[in-house]
């Protein structure tokens, strides 16, 4: 049964269109994320309309192709001008550019493709085995668990975005009192609509996504018309090829890095950052000599490569067993799903485990094309560093306005889109981490329905019907201030340790 | 009493944007707790029991609580933080781009219907890439001529959903 499944997602797959939209997904992906300046976020909520007007199967590998390609994308900048395209190449600007320096470039990007293209294979394999497992444990829970585990997910969020604690809680409960605008989940009642028919249906999520994350890149844009620009002597791969020998020589390092990012990507709201610079201390820490780290060693760009594209596989974990976006890119990704009718959860497994099982494949099929893709056009992305601003910025704006409009052919998402725009380019001037809104966007509807369901179950006495009766619900609400102590204890720490 | 000065004084010198946007927070959970009584209406009621396991008033409740909570204590940590705002160091050439490229925007979107996608979108990109500093006609043309036509044309054929067309068009 299972493995008829698998072949008939297998089979699902062999068709040309797919291919190409998954490679368009990738060169798109590459191009924004070797821009430095735009995000793969960006790029991925500009195109997320596109996805909502075809079939499944083809939309949303197109965006999976877009992630993987942003992420990989980033490193070419990273690499060549020490300007992360993306945050998760941040780590890779510690050694990438020295490389450079070193007249390596040419390696250090085909180190980074090739520990991108494995950390994220071996990565997504391993997601494919272990997801349906876990899906079948999710059938098991019920309305306590699910509403403890987004609780703890929430507060996980919380936590691990960037900034301070009381910051992020201040966007989470921005974004939940968002999600409260409309009807609410469990008997449709009207709240908050200020007797405006627009608002009467709620908040959309596609006017919210694009204005977060791609307007605020504009007003960033904008704020200086002429910026100074790279200069495109440095913007060639040169210098000898990666040879087999070295690329076996990081083997280890990049099967370490691997790992990390495969169990980070897991953990909702970590992401690629901390997997980045975790798997590069990592391999640091087991090389026999640390010393040339951060001086142009080959395992200090492959390590940050393998993990920042381990972690994309596996966050798909969370967000299809138990419909929980560990980050914003999920969160975009949760948003095509959802506009097709999918709606994730371990119900998704068993009424479309096929086609659930057809994206999963994807995955791996965008990295086979990623190594091609990339290693044919790495130097041309190389030369697109240097493209003019004048030129990307209207072209994202139109891109933005047109996939907003498309949505509901409604004139106040247009709106809606600029008003949140203007409200993250001022949260993220003011150090604010606009995840923890997403997420409470997000997550708030889901939550206040499985509460909702629990207390029905409970008859009145929620405590007693939890104690007695749902001892893993009870293990996550315990566990979820203990966490948040742990984390806040560590994170403390690190700043102490930190000059 | 001196001492009291010196410390109100100390406390006001402390204050900075984070401090502002805190009381800003604390300030919106109450009125988010005013309004929930007459923004939030109330499910049926069938032999005395509520129809839904909870009210829905509940959770607007419940984070007009927490933004009182948390904005009390952002303020008293804000005393206390030394982040620097990045509207600070604008200049204001920069207020000025961005109240161009916003008043571009709004002007966009409110000509979008009446003048169609291709006219607004055309006019908006060339104005952006010209006012960015670009000169290069070839460039320009691309952005504001060429970019428009391809995304009205994939939307509207391949996707085969509706943008606004041309004012002329059916």
């Amino acid at each position: 049964m299972m493995f008829d499944m698998l072949i008939d997602a297998m089979l699902m797959l062999m068709r040309l269109d797919i291919l190409l939209m998954i490679s368009g997904g990738l060169v798109l992906g590459m191009l924004v994320g070797a821009l430095p300046g735009f995000t793969t976020v960006m790029a991925m909520a500009i195109v997320l309309p596109i996805s909502f007007f075809l079939e499944p199967i083809l939309g949303i590998p197109f965006l999976i192709g877009v992630y993987k390609g942003g992420i990989f994308g980033g490193s070419i900048p990273a690499i060549l001008v020490n300007i992360p395209g993306t945050g998760a190449s941040m780590a890779t600007t510690l050694d990438g550019p020295a490389m450079t320096r070193k007249g390596q470039s040419r390696k250090a990007l085909e180190i980074a493709l090739v520990a991108s293209v494995v950390g994220d294979f071996l990565s997504s394999f391993g997601t494919i085995l272990i997801i349906g497992p876990i899906a079948m444990i999710a059938l098991l829970i019920g309305p306590p668990e699910i509403s403890a585990i987004l609780l703890l997910s929430l507060m996980i969020i919380v936590m691990s975005s960037s900034g301070n604690f009381l910051k992020g809680m201040v966007m989470l409960l921005i974004g939940m009192f968002l999600a409260t605008v409309g009807q609410d989940p469990v008997g449709a009642m009207v709240r908050f609509d200020f007797n405006f028919y627009p608002l009467q249906a709620g908040i959309d999520l596609l006017p919210l996504i694009i204005g977060l994350f791609a307007i605020p890149e504009i007003l960033f844009a904008i704020e200086q018309r002429r910026e100074a620009v790279v200069d495109p002597a440095h913007t060639k791969a040169q210098g000898e090829r990666l040879r087999w020998s070295e690329l076996m020589a990081c083997g280890r390092t990049i099967l370490r890095s691997t790992a990390i990012g495969g169990v980070i990507g897991m953990v909702p709201g970590m992401g690629q950052v901390v997997a980045a610079f975790i798997g590069y201390s990592a391999a640091k820490g087991a090389s026999k000599h640390p010393e040339t780290f951060g001086q142009g060693e080959i395992e200090g760009v492959a390590a940050p490569e393998a993990a920042n594209n381990a972690v994309n596989g596996p966050t798909m974990v969370p967000l299809l067993t138990l419909g929980i976006p560990g980050d914003n890119i999920t969160a975009i990704l949760l948003g095509a799903f959802v506009a097709q009718g999918l709606r994730p959860g371990p119900q998704l497994f068993q009424d479309q485990g096929t086609l659930v099982y057809a994206l999963l494949f994807s995955m791996l099929l965008a990295c086979v094309l990623l190594l091609v893709i990339g290693y044919l056009l790495t130097p041309v992305f190389a030369r697109v560093v240097t493209i003019s601003k004048a030129y990307l910025v209207p072209l994202m704006l139109i891109f933005a306005v047109g996939g907003t409009y498309v949505y509901r052919s409604n004139p106040m998402d247009l709106y809606f889109m600029i008003g949140f725009g203007l409200f993250g380019y001022g949260a993220r001037k003011l150090h604010f981490d606009l995840t923890p809104l997403v997420m409470g966007f997000i997550l708030t509807p889901p939550l206040e329905y499985a509460l909702a369901q629990s207390m029905l179950l409970s008859r009145g006495d929620l405590l007693g019907y939890l104690v007695g009766t749902r001892p893993i619900a009870v293990g996550i609400l315990v566990l979820t201030p203990v966490l948040i102590f742990w984390l806040g204890y560590r994170q403390r720490k690190q700043r102490r340790v930190r000059p | 009493m001196t001492n009291d000065m010196a410390r109100a004084g100390s406390v006001l010198a402390r204050l900075n944007f984070n401090s502002a946007v805190a009381l800003a927070v604390v300030v919106l959970g109450i009125v988010i707790w005013l309004l929930v009584p007459y923004q939030v209406a109330e499910p049926p009621v069938f032999f005395g029991r509520s129809s839904v396991g909870i009210s829905p008033k509940l959770f607007p409740q419940m984070i007009a609580i927490g933004m009182v909570v948390i904005g009390a204590l952002y303020f008293i940590a804000s005393l206390s933080m030394r982040q620097i705002s990045g509207f600070r160091g604008l200049s204001a050439s920069a207020y000025v781009n961005l109240g161009v490229v916003l008043i571009a925007m709004l002007a966009y979107v409110a000509l979008l219907r009446p003048l169609g996608y291709l006219a607004t979108s055309m006019g908006v990109a060339t104005a952006i890439s010209f006012y960015y500093g670009s000169r290069n006609l070839v460039g320009i043309g691309l952005t504001g001529i060429a970019a428009p036509l391809v995304i009205y044309t994939l939307f509207t054929r391949y996707l085969s959903v509706s943008l606004p067309p041309f004012p002329w068009g059916s």
